[in-house]
Parts: C-alpha cells; sequence; structure tokens
C-alpha cells in the first residue's frame, strides 16, 4: 500500500510547499472552480457531475471490461486532489533537458503547460490573424471573448457505457486544460505543440481539454505529455474534439511517463459531414495507462485513422479502448497499432467497430500486431463488430508472437549480427505504424522517438 | 421468379407435420423437486443419480439468467413439459418401433439414412431413446454405443467416473436444469486403438407442445481412438416456445481423436441453449463441426480444454439467422498445455432481419509455451435490416505464442453477382453459389447427406430473398 | 517433500473453534486456508478454488466410499479434500493442501503447503475393467 506522504524525494530537484490535498467532495469543486474563475452555470454543473456520480458503481476488477486492469489503482481511496496551491519548484538545470528544447519544426503556437497550469505561451502573429484562440483554461475565463465558445463544451457529459465513474469524476473535479479553436474557413499551416508535464506526487490531477475545429480548416496538433516522477501521482484527462463540416485535424499523440505514472485518458471526437481525422501515437509510457479512443462519425463521407504503437518496458500496463462508431452512411475509419512488449509489460486492446442501421456504405478496418520481446510480457485483444446494416466492409485482425525466426535468420545470413538484425526488425515493425503520417518532419520525429524509446532494450541486448 | 415467396415459416411445413400424440407418460408442467424424482423413478436410476439431479435442481434456482449477451426473457421455465416417455423399452430391430413413431423417421429419412452404411442409428423421440441397432463388429470390439439411461445401468462404473467431470451442474444455469432433469441422449466409449470408420448417428426431434429436450451425451474416447458422432435434429413449428438445453461433455484420452458433428434445423420458436466442452489430452485432437440453421435463439460455444502437450483443437461452424432468429455460436479454446494448437473457422449468414454473433475466447495459460491459434470469422449480411456482431476475446498470458485473429463482415458483391447472372445463371442460384462457396470450408468436413441437406436449405432461403 | 524434521507447525484454534461436518477460514503466514472437518477427521486446503479464487470454506462436504470431497459453490468444481486435487472441470487445476494434527484438543497446521495438486492437471483414466 502507497501512502500519500511525500518523502525521500532529492531536495535538489523538487520541494512541495503546503502539502494540503483536497478531499474527493463539493467544497474542493467549488474552489477549483473558483481559482479558475469559472462563471457559475460551470460551477453549477460541477454539482450535477458530482450529483450524477454518487449514483453510478465504482469500477472493480470483477467486471468483465476491468477484468485484465485492475482499476483499484487509481482509485479515490489511494489519491487525494492535487491543490493547485501547492507549488512544486523545480530545478531546471539538467533534469529536463526536453522541456526546454524547442520543437523541430516550425510552429504556429507552442503551450507548455506543467500540472494543467499554463507556464508559457507562444502565438504566431499570422495564426492569430487566422482566429486561432489557444489558452490555458486557468487563464481563459479573464478573456471573456474566449468564454463563449467553450461553454457549451466544458464538462460535457460523455456517454460511457460501461464505467462513467472517471469521467464523471473528471467533471466534477477538472483542474484545467488547454483550449484550442480555429475559425471556420482558416487553414493553419504549421502545427501546434502542446507540452504538458504533470508530476502531482501522490496526488491526483484532473485535465480537462477541449479542441473545436471550425468548418474547412485544417490544423495539426502536436502533444506530448510527460507523467510521473519519484512518486506515484495519478493522470485522469479528458479531451473532447468537435470537427464540424469539412474540418481537418491531425492530432499527433507522445506519451512518455516514469514507472510512477498512473494515466487514465479518454479522447472523445464528435465528426460533422466530410470531416477528416486523424491521430498518429507514440506511447513508451513505463507506467499504468488505459486510453481510452472513441471517434463518433456523425456525418456522410467523415473519416478517421488512427495509428499508432506502444513500446512497452518495466511493469507498465496499457489497456487501449477504441471505439469507431458509425452513424452516417459512406463514412470510413482504419485502425493500426501496434506494440513491441519488453520486460514484464503487458498490452491490452479493446477495439469496436460499431456501425449503425443508417450508415451503409461504410467501410471499417482494424488490425492490431503485438511483439512479445520477453518471457513476461502479455498481449490481450478483444477486438468487437457490432454490424447493423449490410452495405459495408469490415474487417478486424489481430496476431501476436515473437520475432519471426525466419526473417531473424535471414538478416543475419546477409551480414548482420543477432541484435542488429532484432533492432532492424522491431524498429521497421513499430515505424511501419506510424508511416502514413504525411508531414514528412513530422514523422522523422516520431521515427526518433520510436529509437530513442528502443535503444534501451536493443542497444546491445541479445534477445532470444 | 417463382409465383410463391418461400420463407422460412413456409420451409418448415415440410418438416412441421406432427403425430397424434401418443405418449404413456407425460409429467406435470413446471419444474419442481417433486417432477425430478418423478423422472429419476420412472428410470430406475441408482440412488446417486437422484441425489445428483436434485443437487442439480439446487443450482439451477441459485443461478442467475446469464446478461451478458442475447435476450432470454422469452423463457418461461414454468411452462414446459420436462418430461414425456413413450415407450417402455429401447428397441434394437426398427420393424418393431410403434408405427406412428415409425412413420415420423420414414418422412425425415432415416431408413434411406440406414441403408447407406450408417453403423448405428439411436433414434431418440421425444425424452426416451426408442430405436438402438449396434452393429456386431463394434461391440466385439467393445465400442459402446447406447443412450444415456441404458449406459448408467450397463456400465455404472465408467459412466459415473466421467459424468459430470467436463461440465458440473453448477457450471451455468442450463447446464444446472439439464444436469437436473435430463433424459436420453448417447453414451459413446472407444476402446483403446479402435477407430470407428463410419460416423455413428442420431436423430431425435421435439413433437409436443410445449416440450423442452434435455438431452445428456458423453463420449469417451481412449488413448489412440478416433470416432465421428453426428447429431442432426429436426422439430416442427410451434406457438409458443420450446426450450432445447442440452449436455455435451467429450473426453478425449492420449492419441485420441474425436469429431463432433451437429446440424440443427430447430423451428423458429424454440430456444436452444447448448454446453458444450471436451478436454483433449496428449496428443489428442477433438473436432466440433456446427451448423446452427433455426431455431429463435440458439446460444452454444462448444470449448474444448487442451490439457496435454501437443493437443490440437479444431471449430468449424456454419451459422444462419433469418426472420426474428439470432444465433449466438462461437468456440472456446483454453491452452493449459506446451505445444497446443487450436483452429476455429466461422462463417455466418444473416438475413431478412436476423441476427448472428460469434462470441469467442482463446486463453493461453501460463506455461502453455508455443500454443499456436488462429481464428477466422467472416460473416455476410444479406438484407439491411440483418446484424452481424463478432465479440472474440484473447487472453494471453505467456510470451513464446503465435496468435492470429481474422474477422470480416461484408455484403454480397455486386460484381460477383453480376458476374455469374452474365453467364446465364439466374439469381436465385447465383446467391445459391455465392452463399454455398462462402461456406465451403465448413461445409466439405460434413457427411455427404448433410451437406446435401445444408445446400437444400440455402437454395429455399435465397428463393426466399428474390422476388 | 515435507521432512517432519524441518516442518513447524501454527495453531489456528481448538476442535471447539471448527464447526462439525462443516468448513471454515483461517490465515496461515498469509494465505487463506479452508478447515473442514468429517467425522473426526480434520482436512486443510487452499481457500481458493483454482479457476477463479472463489472461497471454498463453505462447501459441503461430499461423501463417496472412502472419497470426500467439496464442490466449489461458483461454478461446481469439485476437489478431492484430502489431497487437494482437482475432480472436474472448470478448475483444470487442483488446489495446495496443508498437512494438519490435533494435539490436546488443538488444531495445528504445517507451515508449508503441499503444492503437488495445484500443479496438477485434471487426471481422467479408465482403469482396467
Amino acid at each position: 500500500m502507497h501512502t500519500t506522504v511525500v518523502k525521500e524525494i532529492q531536495p535538489r530537484v523538487y520541494e512541495i510547499k503546503n502539502n494540503t490535498g483536497l478531499d474527493w467532495d463539493a467544497a474542493a469543486a467549488g474552489l477549483l472552480s473558483e481559482r479558475l474563475g469559472e462563471p457559475p452555470n460551470l460551477r453549477s454543473q460541477r454539482f450535477e457531475r458530482l450529483h450524477q456520480l454518487s449514483k453510478v458503481p465504482t469500477p472493480h476488477r470483477f467486471m468483465e471490461s476491468w477484468r485484465r486492469t485492475d482499476p483499484a489503482i487509481i482509485s479515490q481511496k489511494r489519491f487525494k486532489l492535487w491543490n493547485p496551491e501547492d507549488e512544486i519548484l523545480s530545478d531546471t538545470s539538467t533534469h529536463d533537458s526536453d522541456r526546454s528544447e524547442s520543437p523541430p519544426v516550425l510552429t504556429s503556437a507552442i503551450l507548455s503547460l506543467c500540472n494543467a497550469q499554463q507556464q508559457s505561451i507562444v502565438v504566431e502573429e499570422n495564426a492569430e490573424d487566422s482566429g486561432l484562440v489557444l489558452a490555458s483554461q486557468d487563464h481563459t475565463f479573464r478573456t471573456q471573448d474566449t468564454m463563449s465558445e467553450f461553454n457549451s463544451l466544458i464538462g460535457r457529459d460523455i456517454e460511457e457505457d460501461d464505467t462513467p465513474a472517471f469521467g464523471l469524476m473528471n467533471a466534477v473535479w477538472y483542474h484545467g486544460g488547454y483550449l484550442l479553436a480555429v475559425p471556420k474557413g482558416s487553414q493553419i499551416l504549421d502545427p501546434i505543440w502542446i507540452r504538458h508535464r504533470v508530476n502531482t506526487p501522490g496526488h491526483a490531477l484532473m485535465v480537462q481539454n477541449n479542441i473545436k475545429i471550425g468548418s474547412e480548416s485544417s490544423l495539426t496538433v502536436v502533444i506530448e505529455t510527460e507523467s510521473g516522477g519519484e512518486i506515484e501521482n495519478y493522470l485522469n484527462e479528458i479531451t473532447n474534439i468537435d470537427l464540424e463540416p469539412g474540418a481537418e485535424l491531425s492530432l499527433i499523440v507522445i506519451n512518455t511517463g516514469t514507472s510512477n505514472s498512473r494515466y487514465y485518458s479518454h479522447l472523445n471526437v464528435g465528426q460533422s459531414e466530410s470531416s477528416n481525422f486523424e491521430i498518429t501515437w507514440v506511447d513508451a509510457s513505463e507506467g499504468w495507462n488505459v486510453m481510452r479512443r472513441e471517434v463518433n462519425l456523425n456525418g456522410p463521407y467523415a473519416e478517421a485513422f488512427f495509428r499508432g504503437m506502444r513500446i512497452g518496458s518495466g511493469e507498465g500496463s496499457l489497456e487501449l479502448r477504441t471505439k469507431q462508431n458509425h452513424f452516417a452512411p459512406a463514412t470510413s475509419s482504419d485502425l493500426f497499432y501496434k506494440s513491441a512488449l519488453f520486460d514484464n509489460s503487458s498490452s491490452i486492446f479493446r477495439g469496436l467497430i460499431r456501425v449503425e442501421p443508417e450508415a451503409a456504405g461504410t467501410n471499417a478496418y482494424q488490425l492490431n500486431r503485438n511483439l512479445l520481446m520477453d518471457e513476461g510480457t502479455k498481449a490481450d485483444a478483444i477486438p468487437n463488430l457490432e454490424i447493423l446494416v449490410d452495405d459495408v466492409r469490415c474487417t478486424h485482425g489481430v496476431s501476436t508472437g515473437k520475432v519471426n525466426k525466419d526473417a531473424l535468420f535471414y538478416m543475419m545470413s546477409r551480414g548482420l549480427n543477432h541484435s542488429q538484425a532484432v533492432n532492424m526488425l522491431v524498429s521497421g515493425f513499430l515505424t511501419e505504424a506510424v508511416d502514413g503520417l504525411a508531414e514528412e518532419d513530422l514523422k522523422d520525429y516520431l521515427f526518433a522517438k520510436i529509437e530513442e524509446g528502443l535503444s534501451k532494450f536493443l542497444g546491445g541486448k541479445s534477445v532470444e | 421468379m417463382p409465383n410463391q415467396i418461400l420463407d422460412l415459416e413456409l420451409d418448415q411445413y415440410k418438416y412441421g407435420f406432427r403425430d397424434p400424440e401418443e405418449y404413456l407418460y407425460r409429467s406435470e408442467k413446471g419444474l419442481s423437486a417433486k417432477i425430478v424424482e418423478e423422472i429419476s423413478e420412472r428410470k430406475n436410476e441408482p440412488i446417486w443419480m437422484l441425489d445428483f439431479r436434485l443437487k442439480a435442481l439446487d443450482w439451477f434456482n441459485r443461478k442467475p439468467m446469464p446478461k451478458w449477451g442475447p435476450d432470454l426473457s422469452g423463457v418461461n421455465f414454468d411452462d414446459l413439459t420436462y418430461y414425456i416417455k413413450p415407450q417402455e423399452h429401447g428397441e434394437r430391430s426398427w420393424d418393431d418401433v410403434p408405427d406412428g413413431i415409425r412413420n415420423t423417421f420414414e418422412r425425415l429419412g432415416v431408413p434411406e439414412a440406414e441403408r447407406k452404411y450408417l453403423a448405428g442409428i439411436g433414434a431418440q423421440y421425444e425424452s426416451e431413446v426408442v430405436y438402438h441397432n449396434l452393429k456386431e463388429e463394434w461391440e466385439q470390439k467393445g465400442v459402446i454405443f447406447l443412450d444415456t439411461d441404458t449406459a448408467l445401468k450397463d456400465h455404472p462404473d465408467l459412466f459415473r467416473k466421467f459424468f459430470s467431470t467436463i461440465i458440473p451442474s453448477g457450471d451455468n444455469k442450463f447446464a444446472a436444469l439439464n444436469s437436473a432433469v435430463w433424459s436420453g441422449g448417447s453414451f459413446i466409449y472407444v476402446p483403446p486403438g479402435v477407430q470407428v470408420d463410419i460416423p455413428l448417428q442420431t436423430y431425435f426431434r421435439i413433437n409436443a407442445e410445449k416440450m423442452g429436450q434435455f438431452e445428456r451425451t458423453l463420449i469417451i474416447v481412449d488413448e489412440g481412438a478416433f470416432v465421428h458422432y453426428v447429431e442432426g435434429c429436426t422439430a416442427p413449428t410451434y406457438s409458443a416456445s420450446s426450450l432445447h438445453s442440452a449436455v455435451v461433455e467429450i473426453i478425449a484420452l492420449p492419441g485420441a481423436r474425436v469429431r463432433y458433428t451437429t446440424i440443427q434445423n430447430w423451428a423458429n420458436n424454440v430456444y436452444n441453449l447448448v454446453t458444450k466442452r471436451a478436454v483433449a489430452y496428449k496428443d489428442a485432437t477433438v473436432e466440433w463441426v456446427d451448423c446452427n440453421l433455426g431455431s429463435k435463439l440458439t446460444m452454444k460455444y462448444p470449448s474444448v480444454y487442451l490439457l496435454g502437450e501437443g493437443a490440437h483443437a479444431e471449430t468449424l461452424s456454419v451459422a444462419y439467422a433469418g426472420r426474428g432468429q439470432h444465433t449466438e455460436a462461437g468456440a472456446k479454446c483454453i491452452h493449459a498445455a506446451p505445444h497446443t494448437t487450436s483452429t476455429i473457422t466461422s462463417k455466418s449468414i444473416s438475413q431478412y432481419d436476423g441476427r448472428t454473433s460469434y462470441r469467442g475466447l482463446i486463453e493461453i495459460l501460463p506455461g502453455a509455451r508455443k500454443a499456436k491459434s488462429s481464428v477466422v470469422c467472416d460473416a455476410l449480411i444479406l438484407d439491411p435490416e440483418a446484424r452481424s456482431d463478432t465479440y472474440p476475446y484473447s487472453y494471453i498470458d505467456e510470451s513464446d505464442v503465435e496468435i492470429g485473429h481474422e474477422a470480416s463482415v461484408s455484403k454480397i458483391s455486386d460484381d460477383q453477382l453480376f458476374y455469374l447472372m452474365s453467364r446465364g445463371i439466374s439469381e436465385v442460384e447465383a446467391l445459391s453459389l455465392i452463399v454455398r462457396g462462402f461456406i465451403d470450408p465448413v461445409a466439405k468436413e460434413l457427411p455427404m447427406e448433410f451437406a446435401v441437406e445444408l445446400n437444400h436449405l440455402i437454395e429455399l432461403q435465397m428463393e426466399g430473398s428474390v422476388g | 517433500m515435507n521432512d517432519s524434521k524441518t516442518s513447524e507447525f501454527v495453531e489456528v484454534g481448538t476442535i471447539n473453534d471448527f464447526p462439525k461436518g462443516n468448513g471454515k477460514r483461517v490465515m496461515v503466514d498469509g494465505h487463506a486456508v479452508a478447515i473442514f472437518e468429517r467425522s473426526g477427521s480434520y482436512y486443510a486446503v487452499e481457500d481458493s478454488c483454482s479457476h477463479q479464487h472463489a472461497q471454498l470454506a463453505h462447501s459441503a462436504i461430499e461423501k463417496d466410499g472412502y472419497d470426500l470431497s467439496i464442490t466449489c459453490p461458483r461454478h461446481g468444481a469439485r476437489f478431492d479434500l484430502k489431497t487437494g486435487r482437482t475432480l472436474s472441470l472448470p478448475a483444470y487445476r487442483g488446489i495446495r493442501k496443508w498437512n494438519l494434527k490435533i494435539e490436546d484438543g488443538k488444531v495445528l497446521v504445517d507451515r508449508k503447503p503441499m503444492v503437488d495438486a495445484a500443479h496438477e492437471i485434471l487426471r481422467l483414466e479408465v482403469e482396467s475393467r
């Protein structure tokens, strides 16, 4: 059992002032609302959600959907809410060299957050002229004009069939998050870069982000999340994305975390007619992760692409739950997820493709491939199909196994030694997952991240 | 284009005849300890079996209805008759069977089948086996093929040693029900090394209104032996629901091979809820070949536990769901030993407003190194109101494995149809050809008479979808 | 492989603490152990079904000739009470057992469990007839 007392942290790096956590109660909700300067309607919405929360069951591992990932790890008994008044003084000299590095490409805007609080923000002039709105919630309500934009999105009720509890908790006690909006008819050429560093030792942080892309607009967003530190912390993050007709969004998500990170994230995308959504992700967290990624294709000709990869290490676990929901005709979706697991890590993939009766002419695909590199690794796959109309083309496939011996032998016979051959095969395997990304520079950046993640294991290691 | 549209209900008239109900004994409706005791007494069972039945009744009362999966609210346990016995003793000669019952089987085509080398026929009528014909040849080799009631009396030790070891009464509500009121079914034992070349078959049907069928089958195949058991059944159409809740247990000892084929075409008011499970020991093979064409609701997940090194499981299934039908079929393979393999092939077709679902499980337990599993599920949806679901679960707790799963859902391609019709084939024929090609990987494993019956049934369905 | 010289027994109660003809859970070194009594003899097995870890302590004891068995209340898996071996699916493996002895009315359980049955897979055989 972990205690929530902060102890034995290197004083050189962190210092916690006022170790007060907040209780999971209405008072805390009120306090957080006040601190963000929210209007009364959002404050009372939090209380409404609290009331709803009291009526739903707490998830536990005897529920079928939580059989392989124990939700008790993020139970309210183990973590108190992060109090924004607690500051973390960090020594910016050597530790987080990544943070001070600038993005490898030209950007339209950069937002840097720490524990849902804005650290710095830069928005290029031409992006601003196009009407781009980018802000952290703790700064938003101070400028009245952005408020209306997001009022309807914040604290929105997400329909969750099996465990509404986590979504509701977030809706009650969110600490903040970023807001991003692009008005209609704006093509923002250079990507937006958002960095979020989360470290709330022994405490829970709830983050709520909202993105809205206007009609016929397009945007690329890169989100780098780094969570965890020396001590266990819990991040619950919900991101709502709304794409208006003809909107295009390419989202690139890079997730790293220490073994102490406990991360529950829910990405919920609503797509209107002819909109296009792409998410490409690289996940190399060593902690406990549950990620839900859902698209609702609500208008005809909408398209969604998921492509991503995971490097599992240590005792890290990732439960990835995706939903490709087709509600309108001539829509298509494609999911391609690969994982390479080392040490004792695990991957659980639950993917649903649901095609409603109105969605004739749908094409939906799903593919998951897992490489089990070490003996203690495990991979589960539960891909589901629910097809309620005849005019569709749907396939899904899963394969799980070790590195292909024949391929290995072939490469070694061409002069590579064992570990070089393994390195090539595994990085080839993983990079294929992100190969579909159009932007070359960003693709190279992701490739580099993958190499970095693998180098720990395949540098000089001989894998059977 | 035919003037009449032949759909499933009309089709059933071919099989939907009923004989005037001549029965010797029928229990009261509903289920109680008294009924269970009556059943056991009429069968003259040993005390341990009565005890077993009563404990199973207790399980049945305690167990909840399953909440995952299809809608079972239409099952009314109080409204069924749980036991009907048409005749005093099982018979050996076809001529000795009562006329009324014999006519039923004449119309079902049993005598023809017998002429075609079928070795032993256990024909079950209502809840009892009426007729048996076991060829001397196999009797000499020590093969036992009897109805379950007789086996309990004639081979008590062998029976008791294996009975309910694979599916205990508490396994699920319907296994508990079967354990309490089971009657009839087949018992097969094949001694070491014996290869039974010709399939052992049985037919049975539900004839009385509101009758449940609870046959219990136990198959034990000793080391290195082989047997193929074929189960095929038809039932007439009724207005109220009928319940069919069978239990099949199979034990394949080291090196044994067992194939169990079912072709099921129950009428549209039947709930068909079956628990079928096998264990395969070292180097043994178990094959489930399953065709589900009828019933209002079928829930059937043939399973194999691979307990010995090198064991292999194969499940081939075809499911069809037409008007008002929901067929949920699947397969479960649990790998508990190293070097085990499993293959699952599932083909399903939904037509009109029918719904087919595949629900399966592959579990690789710790220690089951070098396990290999491959699952292929394909679904064809023929009409806009039809539905298809696929729910495959794989839980892998071993790293040195090879696991693959593929599924696809689609409709009949217009291109394919156009191509065939442009060659002078009618639309009905073209549809039938395409569907037959779709299910071929499974259909080709069926014994010939069944393959013929299956193709004929498909054609009738296709006729209904045209014009 | 339990060497009596190196085995260590702990007291889990007196014979009055354990209901006759039934089972009761005790903890031994952090393990949940179910102690059963039948006709003056005591048995100790793991209080956890090898299938889905349901508690076994409240199972009824069944007698068949010389054999005693318990049935898991969740799905009906059966275990031999004397050895811990599994007698039916869905428990494809057995459960651990502990040796015990009665001294001066006290029930003593050997700290070290016997794990052979827990590793053994369901054994079904046709003996010579």
